[in-house]
């Protein structure tokens, strides 16, 4: 194995300090006195020997990204070993230590540095910004990327009425790109959005803004004559589902099928060998546009290797040392077994705290009209909310770690203290009176009817990746003390997700509390319907208010209100006045109107790290879905030694 | 089975008591059966468990300490408790009693563990007074076999889930569910087998060749794939109660093919012999034939196919329940039960939640004692 | 022969045929609307579905048609081994089972051998040492394979073989071997994982073999041959190896179609709790997300096997024993 780079500067280094934390441009590095010389992964020696690909001063770009390590500069080589649930079950992980983005949040979860893009520029309105990219900067297939990537993504997928028949609002809205100069993109859009950035490099990290056109504009209808005839002879009845066979907003998703060894990226790693239902492989990227300080071609890993266990079979992996890294699904309740095998199993297990705990919403936009007559009700959802014993919830199974609170998200600039207090003091007396008060009288047995006298049950199903059946078991004896009947069901994610898409479920708990800049991003985190994976009621609402009440159905005045406050939201510059007062009412609408019941929050995450895994961020903040995971924390810089 | 050892000393025994009369010559067909059953001492074993088992599932209320749905928080995940009357100096003590606990965590792996009390021991007591409940469902009482007559102190025969619910408790009460839906599902079996049986033996031609193929087609597929497709099946807004009937009915479905073959097979035998001439000829319908005359006449085989089909219906619900396509909370049974104990930290931090499965084994085992001892018993004439 | 292998083939055709039906009809009856689900899967995530998107959705799957008509699409498609798209998986259900094939067959196969491999001799020994302490250990431990779950024995070995000797689990390979090309280290690899499969799915069924052995010797050693075979003084175990268990074999074999079915159907739920790379995990992932599409095929595929095993087992058997043709 080679000896690690001598001439080597680390995040902890004080000389080497460019205008970004923890990285420096190609002008920086020569400020700051570094000399580099490029050199790669002798997994590419014979490929460039033979000539298939060419040296990694060619393929790097000429401004290539410098990346500070955070132990040291690494050596090449080793797979790393990783486990999802399945290929759309608990894959974001895997994907986040690979992936690129235009912008990126850098591991204090607050400063967003450059990634794809060198630099932008705002104009003074906010509503366009100008990203200026790598010269030289190549596809995995060794093709320049570049600014018309940027422009065929806006123009031709977003704003294609044959691929995206109502385009997307997440970059701004109505979004264009055009082309300024080579390397130079602005991005526009009609209302200000000073949110974008923010957005990019977090819950928007996993959709990024480009697409390779030379791959693609083969089987897209306005560049080739032929794009609807070779999809037919293909299988598919137009060019446009060819096209979405292929390609996904998703970027875990290009990856499930053969395809993805087609489909260039700017990733750190490219699938090498055809996916199974078992497992996918991914090669280090021979085209990554990052070195470290000492000139070393990023990534130092050869191989990622990803399969697919079941929750149960991920444990035993980790304790049988099988595992390099796992942050998402390790649960709290694993735990004691996961530390007790510790040293057996040559792994760390850091425990950043976690920004949520579990939480319940009812489906106030329930299709059934009667269970919506219930769930809408605010005092259904407030004696809920009392007959809650979350400080018992947190003993049994939180191991006393986790803090009873109401749903709200942590660490916002705009909250007070007693927001996470609201409504949550355990009182069974009240809760009843509530009920009594709605008019559901209890029955013979014990249980509470609908008004009318016919049975009520709440059927919750839920998915034991975001809860244990122990939460349920104390829950639903939570919901019986106080008379409500409870059909608990465990349902797979997949399963929970349509049914939330479809209103079909009673509760919805698929909501992860998003830290400010995420709300920054995104607001929608925080209005109905709360989440665009698996809605927790009011999508009819928001589509009433998107089409100016021509689809859907009419919102209540405080959901109104929270549209329209989340719309101007996106146009004012974070931190100003107007910002801290948006925030402020919309705290309140959400405590008022109890939309999500909180139970125990800022429960710890364990996350499991091999002992010859290095160049790991020791100190996280938190490691979120809506941050992409290990995105902020750079795992292209990880090295097995 | 074992005829050369036996042979030469039946002849022997024939001779000597030729002269008088015996009482086998005298006894019914169900005395025969009941002495032969006798001398097999598997059946008679699995005969005494399952008379347990269904102590259990009558006296469920009065056995278990505390009601199956109540958490003992002071005692969450915690191990069994075995009473004892030797004190920790070796001295005996009575009556027994459980070892006071107190909870500490440990620091560094956030195990809760329980550890003994020196100073405090917990009297057991029999007939205990408990929560009030209905005896057989109504005699009101609150007197329970066994319990802990300290004030504060608690005992776990089999320990607590991870929500402090009496395991031992829960797994008698699962008795019920688990026992009831092997019973109810044999019963539906029984019924289905002994008339589509019935109906193919007794007319025969081509209703007896369609008959067959089904039979035939049914055992040719493999039934666990089948029973989960249909499990799955059933609408998720379905009550507990309407799932575990409807779990019922389905792992009856493909369960009667067994008695069904027997009903045809001895009909077919029985058709010709002359009772059945003789109640033809006097007037008696078909279904009266039936069900009068032919199917006593070969009961016996039917309650050894029965005792078989039980067991397989028995686990057969909980292998669904484990894999959450059966029955569920709050309907408890042995299968329900192990659905929690199923995942790698069950194993590892709770491993007594794994006990349902020796209940699950020991009535499958009484089973199947019954079973081959009733086997051996239905044909009381042979040997 | 070729009348009798014509009619059992004809039979087993018919039973296909059936088989097929009630496959598609359990993916009928799936609860909800399926043109409804199928429109949310394919809808990107949060997009709200319309009506018109779920009635294209309807036509593209041709559930506008009657049943019938449904049907005979998906019965052709299947005959050409297209059993549609997974949407779980998002590629051709042929593709996703083809995968998982060879390994379930694999299982079944090793599983098959297992059980006969230890049944024959114990259940010899059993009947010539009749009522030794052999034998009732024998019988007790065929009485515990019976009535041990499949899925606890499963979950115990697993725990166990990874606890006590660090064996990795999850599929039928380390994850070192998982991608590498096949060499004897691989194949100890897969043996070494095969060995708790194998033993969960074999308990029960070697412990039925060992009984019906038994019994089947004991019938053979009371016969008049044996006791001539005696007096003309062959060696004992030539003389038990020569005719009863020979002879007592043919009705052990004649199980096999039986014993195949069995193995297979307790399959998923072993190779669910092991999360064995064979069809049993994805078909109950498909049963629980409502992946009609491979689950159907997949059912469809369980009974095929069996039947297919059985039509084989047939075939075996009257090229072991003629006389079964005259039957």
């Amino acid at each position: 194995m080679p000896a690690l780079a001598a001439n080597c500067a680390t995040v902890a280094d004080t000389t080497a300090v460019g205008a970004f934390p923890q990285q420096l441009e190609i002008e920086e590095a020569a400020a700051a006195g570094l000399t580099l010389t490029y050199s790669d992964n002798p997994l590419f020696a014979d490929d460039v020997a033979s000539g298939k690909l060419p040296p990694v001063a060619e393929r790097l770009p000429e401004q290539p990204l410098i990346e500070l390590p955070y132990e040291s500069c690494g050596v090449y080589g080793g797979t790393i070993e990783g486990t999802s649930r399945s290929a759309e079950s608990g894959s974001a992980d895997i994907l986040s230590w690979r992936q690129v983005a235009l912008v990126q949040m850098a591991d204090d979860l607050v400063t967003i540095v450059p990634n794809v893009a060198r630099s932008w520029k705002w104009n003074d309105t906010f509503t366009a910004v100008t990203f200026e990219l790598r010269k030289g900067h190549k596809w995995s297939d060794g093709a320049p990327f570049g600014v018309d990537d940027v422009v065929f993504y806006f123009e031709d997928i977003v704003n294609n009425k044959d691929l995206s028949p109502e385009p997307t609002q997440e970059w701004g809205k109505n979004a264009h790109a055009k082309k300024i100069d080579d390397t130079h993109v602005e991005i526009s859009f009609d209302e200000p959005f000073p949110g974008l950035l923010t957005y990019m490099a977090t819950s928007g990290s996993y959709f990024t803004p480009f697409a390779p056109k030379h791959y693609f504009e083969k089987m897209h209808g306005a560049y080739s004559a032929t794009a609807d005839a070779d999809a037919k002879a293909a299988g598919y009845d137009t060019w446009a589902k060819r096209f979405d066979a292929v390609w996904d907003k998703w970027m875990d998703a290009q990856t499930l099928t053969a395809t993805g060894l087609e489909v260039p990226t700017l990733e750190s790693h490219v699938l090498e060998i055809e996916p199974t239902t078992e497992q996918r492989l991914f090669k280090a990227n021979p085209y990554y546009f990052k070195v470290d300080s000492a000139g070393q071609q990023l990534p130092y890993i050869d191989r990622v290797h990803e399969r697919f266990l079941n929750a149960d079979l991920q444990l035993l992996a980790i304790l049988n040392s099988e595992i390099d890294f796992k942050a998402q699904g390790t649960t709290l309740q694993n735990y004691p077994t996961m530390q007790e095998s510790s040293e057996k199993g040559g792994y760390e297990i850091l425990m950043p705290p976690g920004a949520s705990g579990p939480v319940l919403a009812f489906n106030i936009t329930h299709k059934d009209p009667k269970l919506r007559q219930i769930y809408s009700d605010l005092r259904f959802r407030t004696a809920i909310s009392h007959a809650i014993n979350r400080q018992e919830i947190d003993q049994v199974s939180y191991f006393d770690l986790g803090t009873p609170t109401q749903a709200l998200p942590p660490n916002l600039t705009f909250s007070k203290p007693e927001d996470s207090q609201y409504l949550i003091d355990f009182d069974l007396d009240k809760a009843n009176a509530l009920l009594d008060e709605m008019g559901m009288a209890k029955g013979s047995d014990g249980l509470r009817t609908y008004p009318d006298g016919s049975p009520f049950t709440i059927l919750w199903e839920y998915s034991s990746q975001f809860v244990t059946p122990e939460f349920v078991k104390l829950m639903s004896d939570y919901f019986k003390s106080v008379g409500l009947n409870v059909n608990a069901k465990e349902q797979t994610s997949e399963a929970t997700r349509e049914n939330a898409k479809a209103a079909t479920s009673d509760i919805n708990m698929e909501w992860d509390i998003p830290y400010e800049p995420t709300l920054i991003a995104d607001i929608s985190l925080y209005t109905p319907y709360y989440s665009e994976i698996s809605p927790l009621f009011g999508i009819g609402w928001k589509q009433w208010f998107n089409s100016d009440g021509a689809e859907g159905e009419e919102p209540p005045d405080w959901a109104k209100e929270m549209f329209e406050l989340a719309t101007e939201w996106k146009t004012v510059l974070p931190g100003s006045e107007r910002y801290m007062q948006i925030g402020r009412r919309l705290i309140d609408l959400n405590l008022e109107n109890l939309t999500i019941i909180g139970t125990v929050g800022s429960i710890p995450k364990p996350i499991i790290v091999k002992n010859n895994l290095h160049n790991v961020m020791r100190e996280m903040p938190t490691v979120h879905f809506n941050f992409g995971y290990i995105y902020p924390y750079r795992a292209e810089q990880w090295f097995l030694q | 089975m074992d005829a050369s050892a036996q042979a030469p000393r039946r002849r022997w025994w024939l001779f000597r008591r030729q002269p008088k009369i015996r009482r086998h010559d005298l006894a019914s067909q169900w005395q025969l059966m009941w002495w032969k059953f006798r001398r097999h001492t598997l059946a008679m074993i699995g005969m005494v468990l399952l008379g347990l088992f269904a102590a259990m599932v009558i006296f469920a209320e009065f056995i278990s300490p505390y009601p199956p749905f109540e958490r003992n928080p002071a005692y969450v995940a915690g191990a069994p408790q075995i009473p004892s009357v030797i004190d920790e100096n070796g001295n005996f003590r009575w009556p027994p009693f459980v070892q006071g606990l107190k909870a500490e965590r440990d620091k560094k792996t956030l195990r809760l563990n329980y550890v003994p009390d020196p100073s405090v021991k917990w009297d057991v007591g029999m007939f205990v007074k408990g929560e009030p409940y209905r005896l057989l469902g109504f005699i009101p009482t609150d007197i329970k076999l066994f319990g802990v007559t300290t004030e504060g102190g608690f005992m776990h025969l089999f320990g607590t889930d991870f929500t402090g619910l009496d395991l031992f408790s829960r797994t008698i009460h699962a008795a019920r569910a688990s026992l009831g839906v092997g019973f109810v599902g044999v019963v539906i079996s029984f019924i289905l087998g002994a008339a589509i049986g019935g109906v193919a033996g007794y007319f025969g031609g081509w209703v007896d060749n369609i008959v067959m193929r089904l039979i035939e087609f049914i055992r040719s597929i493999p039934t666990l794939p089948i029973w989960l497709a249909l499990a799955a099946m059933l609408p998720r807004d379905w009550s507990p109660l309407a799932t575990y009937i409807a779990i019922t009915v389905i792992l009856s479905l493909l369960g009667w093919t067994w008695l069904a073959r027997t009903v045809r097979s001895k009909l077919l035998a029985t058709r010709q012999e002359d009772f059945v001439l003789a109640a033809r000829l006097s007037g008696c319908s078909d279904t009266r034939i039936i069900v009068r005359h032919m199917l006593p006449s070969f009961m016996s085989y039917l309650i050894v196919d029965a005792s078989i089909a039980f067991p397989e219906i028995l686990l057969a619900e909980t292998s669904l329940s484990f894999l959450g396509l059966g029955l569920r909370e709050p309907v408890e049974s042995w299968g329900v039960l192990l659905f929690a104990a199923q995942s790698i930290r069950s194993i590892d931090q709770a491993p007594w939640l794994m006990i349902p499965g020796v209940f699950v084994i020991i009535a499958v085992l009484a089973f199947n004692f019954l079973g081959d001892g009733l086997r051996d018993a239905a044909d009381p004439y042979t040997r | 022969m070729t009348r009798f292998l014509m009619r059992r083939l004809a039979y087993t055709l018919a039973t296909l045929l059936l088989v097929s039906l009630v496959s598609f009809i359990i993916i009928q009856a799936a609860p909800g609307d399926f043109a409804e689900i199928y429109a949310a899967k394919k809808a990107d995530a949060g997009a709200v579905i319309s009506a018109a998107q779920i009635a294209e959705v309807r036509r593209e799957l041709g559930l506008d048609q009657p049943w019938y008509v449904q049907y005979g699409t998906w019965l052709a498609n299947a005959a050409r081994g297209d059993f549609g798209q997974s949407w779980t998986w998002r590629r051709p259900v042929g593709a996703v089972i083809a995968e998982r094939l060879p390994l379930t067959l694999a299982i079944a196969f090793a599983t098959l051998v297992f059980m006969y491999v230890v049944s024959i001799p114990i259940g010899v020994y059993s009947a010539v040492r009749r009522y030794s302490f052999g034998d009732h250990a024998a019988s007790l431990i065929g009485y515990l394979g019976l009535a041990i779950p499949n899925f606890l024995l499963a979950l115990v070995l697993m725990y166990l073989s990874q606890r006590y000797f660090g064996q990795s689990v999850g599929g039928l390979f380390s994850p070192q071997y998982s991608l590498a090309p096949w060499s004897w280290e691989k194949l100890q690899d897969l043996l070494q994982h095969l060995i708790v499969p194998v033993i969960v799915l074999g308990t029960s069924g070697t412990a039925f073999l060992i009984r019906a052995m038994r019994a089947a010797v004991l019938d053979e050693l009371d016969r008049m041959y044996v006791l001539s075979a005696k007096a003309s003084g062959l060696s004992p175990m030539q003389l038990l190896l020569r005719y009863p268990v020979r002879i007592a074999l043919v009705p052990i074999a004649s199980t096999l179609g039986w014993r195949l079915t069995y193995v297979i159907s307790g399959a998923p739920i072993v190779g669910v709790v092991l999360s064995l790379p064979d069809m049993g995990p994805l078909f109950l992932n498909s049963l629980l997300n409502q992946d009609m599409q491979l689950a159907g095929a997949l059912i469809f595929l369980y009974c095929a096997l069996t039947i297919i095993g059985t039509f084989l087992s047939d075939v075996l058997l009257v090229a072991l024993d003629p006389r079964i043709r005259l039957e």
